[in-house]
């Protein structure tokens, strides 16, 4: 049963001349309750691939459904939690959080609201945080903050857009356990983005990476056939596993050079410019002397 | 020095009592006077904390002798001038005229202030003397002179002091003419800059309006408000603190005062961050929450600057404004004393200059205070 469909999806900025190809040729399909990390370099298009299961971006070309239905626009069944937390500054984590269970459970009662609002918050261990602004929290609380607005509306579809790769090494690892405990209590879907190979191979059912732009498309699948729950240290024992991480290290290490070679072929044009003279920020007074110079100047 | 900035000291949790103990946390009293723009005072709190005595002392005579000093130099030239500049009518009046000035415009104030006290007692008096009359009157059956008699009553209960507006009197009519101007000049300027901000057709389309219509002076706006007010506004009776030229000030301070403020909502808007506005299209909010619980706190800092700005420039705006609509304010005063063209009016000018200084540095202050209350932390990863 496959749930999140992506066929031939494509997406460009510009037209014209301008054109700029980010995607080309997604093809990915989920079923309901799957793990998916997908893992490739910055720069390569994968927040565009999130805003666009998300919905805050039409694809411009191919089809994006999701239980048979196509993506239309965004939805809070589909939850996104973004790369750099986006929590509004001026509310509190409370209040954050209020922000999405008002707008969803807008018809439930108050109190229910605010056990929901509580609830989430718990989950990431925030309580003791509740009344706090963004600006007080240290970067993982915030990521767990943004977490908290995001689980609070009990989304089917979670999208984390490298929601971990601004932490330390150990709130990373903290955060990834919760992650992966929410997912098991509520068996939601969820699509991690990530540029750490050990993060998705630690957390997720299937790996895939992405190609370098321009036009980068999905490269062949890892299945992490690993069972639950999985040991970090025995990531780096277990043969199996270190089998895939060297498939995919060696695929986007092979990207990498692909990319190198791509832009080594270009001539690397040094822009024409001629440098300042720095009599121009001298008096006019004192420029007046030099009248040479100031012919210069007013080419420039 | 201020008790209620002090803090308690942070108790872990169920290792001690909590103990209530308010101590004096110089740091803590410094950071809200510079947030309140006293920023002069706290090194002395600082001090009376012993934070640093020696770098305080310092602080503190430096703050307080280079302005006293350049004050002082001031004065010099001030003397000076009074000195030599003269014409056949007046003088600039000398530092000392100016005191004397200021000290005749409070005894008038005190006197014009009893007088007008006298005048109502003495009008209750008699007020209290007809009735008695009256009750007496009807008591003895004469009815059509009682009657006669409370006519009188009413009509004098229906009497206003007529007695000169001091200086004080002005300042307060200036304060509430900024107040309805600069009011009325937000009620526009917020919304307006909102939708410039939001729309890209809106602010094509107003652009140009307020690129034209930023520069005009006060006084080229003042005949057309004039003509507006004239029409809408019916004369009130003279005792009426809500008189016509008072709109006709306010008016001017609104067209003048608004731009500022529109820019700047416009500009907060419009560059609202991309992150904040995806949250709300993840969340699909309203338009009415997205305007109020995203764009507007987000641009509130800047709204602010705006409002700021706009106090200044009403303020400014408003001597002037009074002027010419010959509206009771600071305005009316100067241009009074400058009709009566003596030295001692001339020192009344200067007092007057002196206050509408002070009163448009204290505006100031109150809106940096607002300013910074709505300046929330920003965000930093």
């Amino acid at each position: 049963m496959i749930y999140i469909d992506l066929t031939n999806v494509s997406k460009s900025f510009g037209s014209g001349t301008e054109q700029t190809d980010i995607l080309t040729d997604i093809n990915l399909q989920v079923k309901k309750g799957e793990f998916i990390a997908i893992v490739g370099y910055s720069g390569t298009g994968k927040t565009t691939l999130i805003s666009l299961l998300a919905g805050l971006t039409k694809p411009s070309g191919g089809t994006i459904a999701v239980d048979g239905a196509s993506v239309e626009g965004p939805s809070p069944q589909r939850g996104v939690v973004f790369q750099n937390y986006s929590l509004l500054p001026w509310f509190t984590v409370k209040d954050n959080v209020a922000l999405s269970v008002n707008e969803v459970y807008g018809d439930a009662s108050k109190s229910e609201r605010e056990q929901r609002i509580l609830d989430s918050v718990e989950q990431v261990n925030l309580t003791p945080a509740l009344s706090k602004r963004p600006g007080e929290l240290s970067g993982g609380m915030r990521q767990r903050t943004s977490v908290a607005r995001t689980l609070a509306t009990n989304p089917d579809i979670l999208l984390l857009d490298e929601p971990l790769s601004a932490l330390d090494a150990l709130t990373r690892s903290v955060i990834q356990d919760q992650i992966l405990e929410i997912w098991q209590k509520r068996n939601q879907t969820i699509i991690l983005i990530t540029n750490d190979v050990d993060e998705a191979l630690y957390m997720a059912d299937r790996v895939i990476p992405l190609s370098v732009g321009p036009g980068a498309t999905l490269g062949p699948e890892v299945s992490v056939d690993l069972p639950r729950p999985r040991d970090r240290r025995a990531l780096h024992t277990n043969p199996s596993a270190r089998k895939m991480r060297h498939e995919l290290i060696s695929y986007l290490l092979a990207q990498k050079e692909k990319e190198r070679l791509q832009q080594s072929n270009e001539p690397v044009v040094l822009p024409n410019i001629s440098p300042i003279d720095i009599s121009m920020h001298k008096p006019s007074w004192f420029r007046g002397l030099r009248p040479k110079k100031r012919k210069v100047l007013q080419s420039l | 020095m201020n008790s209620t900035t002090a803090s308690s000291p942070t108790t872990v949790e169920g290792l001690h009592p909590a103990k209530k103990r308010f101590t004096y946390n110089p740091n803590q009293v410094a950071h809200t006077l510079d947030k309140l723009g006293l920023g002069y005072f706290s090194p002395i709190a600082r001090l009376i904390g012993r934070d640093e005595p020696s770098k305080q002392v310092k602080a503190i005579t430096q703050n307080t002798l280079l302005p006293v000093l350049a004050f002082i130099i001031v004065l010099l030239a001030w003397q000076y001038c009074a000195g030599t500049v003269k014409t056949d009518s007046q003088k600039i009046p000398s530092p000392a005229e100016t005191w004397v000035a200021w000290k005749d415009m409070l005894a008038f104030s005190a006197a014009e202030k009893s007088k007008e006290k006298d005048y109502y007692q003495s009008l209750n008096e008699r007020v209290a003397n007809y009735k008695t009359m009256a009750f007496q009157a009807r008591d003895s059956g004469n009815l059509s002179r009682a009657e006669s008699i409370e006519k009188r009553i009413s009509k004098e209960n229906a009497k206003v002091y007529q007695g000169t507006t001091t200086f004080f009197d002005q300042i307060g009519i200036s304060i509430l003419t900024i107040a309805v101007g600069f009011l009325i000049a937000t009620l526009i300027a917020v919304p307006l800059g909102i939708l410039c901000g939001l729309s890209p057709l809106v602010n094509t389309a107003l652009n140009p309006l307020i690129q034209l219509f930023k520069p005009v002076s006060p006084l080229a706006w003042f005949p057309i408000v004039f003509v507006f007010t004239t029409w809408g506004i019916d004369q009130p009776p003279a005792a009426s603190i809500w008189q016509r030229a008072l709109f006709t000030s306010a008016g001017v301070v609104t067209l003048c005062s608004l731009w500022p403020t529109l820019v700047n909502t416009a500009v907060g808007v419009a560059a609202i961050d991309k992150d904040h506005l995806n949250v709300a299209k993840a969340l699909k909010l309203g338009w009415f929450k997205r305007i109020w619980k995203i764009v507007l706190p987000s641009s509130l800092p800047l709204i602010f600057t705006g409002l700021r700005v706009s106090i200044g420039v009403g303020w400014m705006v408003l001597v002037a404004a009074d002027m010419m609509s010959q509206n009771q304010g600071l305005g009316k005063f100067v241009w009074d004393m400058y009709q009566n063209g003596d030295t001692a009016s001339t020192a009344q000018i200067i007092i007057a200059v002196l206050f509408i200084g002070a009163i448009g540095f204290m505006l100031d202050r109150i809106m940096l205070v607002f300013q910074r209350l709505v300046t929330y932390e920003e965000q930093s990863i």
